[in-house]
C-alpha cells in the first residue's frame, strides 16, 4: 500500500516538472538583481519612489510567466526591470551626491567664515526621485 | 472582425426555418448557435492572446518623450551609450510598426522608454558626483588661501 502511494508520488512529481514550464533565465538575473538593490540600505533610503517601480516592473514581469507569456515578452519585461533597478541605484547615487553638495556649501561658509553664494545647485524640497 | 459579424448573419434563415422543424432541427438550431458565439468571440479571445494586438502608439509615444527628457537633461553628454540604445530601440520600434510587427513594435518601445529613463537618471547622477567634487576642490583651494592670508 506505501509502495503504491509512493509510486503514485513520483508519477505525480514526474508529470508536475514535465508540465512545469523551463525556468527564464532573465526573470531569475533581475529577480535577484531587485532583491539585492531593495536590500541595499542607501538605496532603500533615497530612492524609495524608483525602487517601487522596479518592483511593480518585476511584479508585471512575473505576472507574464505566470500566464504563460512567450518568451519574448517575459525578456522585454525583465530587461524593464532591470532598467529600473539600475534607475534607483543611479538616483540614489545622485541623492547622496546632492546631500554631499549640501554639506560641502556649508562647510565653504565655515571656511569663509560668512555665507558664501553657493555655486553648486542644491537638492530642491519638491525634487524626489520619481524620475 | 468579419468573423463575428458573419456568424449572427448566417444563423438567421436557420433560425426562421427552425419555426417550422421538430426536434432534430431545435439541436441543429441550437449547435449553430453555439458556432455563432464560438465564431463571434474568436476576435476577442485572440485579441487577449496578442495576436491582434493594435499598433503600439501610445508605448511608442511614451518612449519619445521619454527619449526628449532624458535629452534635455542632457544625457548625450553623461550617458551617451544608454540614450543611443534608447533612440535605436525607438527607431526600430517605427520600422517595426512600419513591418505590422506590432508584437516587436511594443516590446521595442518598453525598452526604449526604459533605457531613456535611465540614461536621464545616469545624467544627472553623473553631474551631481562632478559637481560635488568641483565644490570640495573648490573648498580645499579655498581652505589653503585662507590659511595663507592667516600666515601673512
Amino acid at each position: 500500500m506505501a509502495r503504491t502511494t509512493r509510486i503514485g508520488t513520483l508519477v505525480f512529481l514526474a508529470l508536475a516538472a514535465a508540465c512545469a514550464r523551463p525556468r527564464n533565465a532573465a526573470l531569475d538575473t533581475v529577480r535577484a538583481a531587485y532583491r539585492e538593490a531593495a536590500g541595499t540600505a542607501e538605496i532603500a533610503t533615497n530612492a524609495p519612489a524608483a525602487l517601487e517601480d522596479a518592483g511593480e516592473a518585476l511584479r508585471r514581469t512575473e505576472r507574464a510567466y505566470a500566464d504563460g507569456a512567450c518568451d519574448a515578452d517575459v525578456n522585454a519585461l525583465a530587461y524593464v526591470t532591470q532598467r529600473r533597478v539600475d534607475v534607483a541605484r543611479a538616483t540614489a547615487a545622485r541623492k547622496v551626491a546632492e546631500a554631499e553638495i549640501d554639506r560641502l556649501s556649508r562647510e565653504r561658509e565655515d571656511v569663509l567664515g560668512a555665507p558664501a553664494q553657493p555655486s553648486a545647485p542644491a537638492a530642491t524640497p519638491e525634487d524626489g526621485d520619481q524620475r | 472582425m468579419t468573423d463575428a459579424r458573419a456568424g449572427p448573419g448566417r444563423t438567421a434563415p436557420d433560425a426562421i426555418d427552425g419555426t417550422e422543424g421538430g426536434c432534430q432541427a431545435d439541436e441543429m438550431r441550437t449547435l449553430e448557435a453555439i458556432g455563432a458565439v464560438a465564431r463571434a468571440l474568436t476576435p476577442a479571445v485572440v485579441v487577449a492572446v496578442g495576436c491582434g494586438a493594435p499598433a503600439p502608439h501610445r508605448e511608442m509615444g511614451a518612449a519619445y518623450r521619454a527619449i526628449s527628457q532624458a535629452q534635455e537633461n542632457e544625457a548625450a553628454e553623461d550617458a551617451p551609450l544608454e540614450l543611443r540604445q534608447a533612440r535605436e530601440k525607438y527607431e526600430a520600434g517605427r520600422r517595426a510598426i512600419a513591418a505590422g510587427a506590432y508584437d516587436d513594435a511594443r516590446r521595442l518601445a518598453e525598452e526604449a522608454d526604459a533605457d531613456a529613463r535611465y540614461a536621464e537618471a545616469k545624467a544627472r547622477a553623473e553631474r551631481a558626483r562632478r559637481t560635488a567634487e568641483e565644490t570640495r576642490a573648490g573648498i580645499d583651494a579655498l581652505r589653503r588661501e585662507v590659511e595663507r592670508s592667516a600666515i601673512y
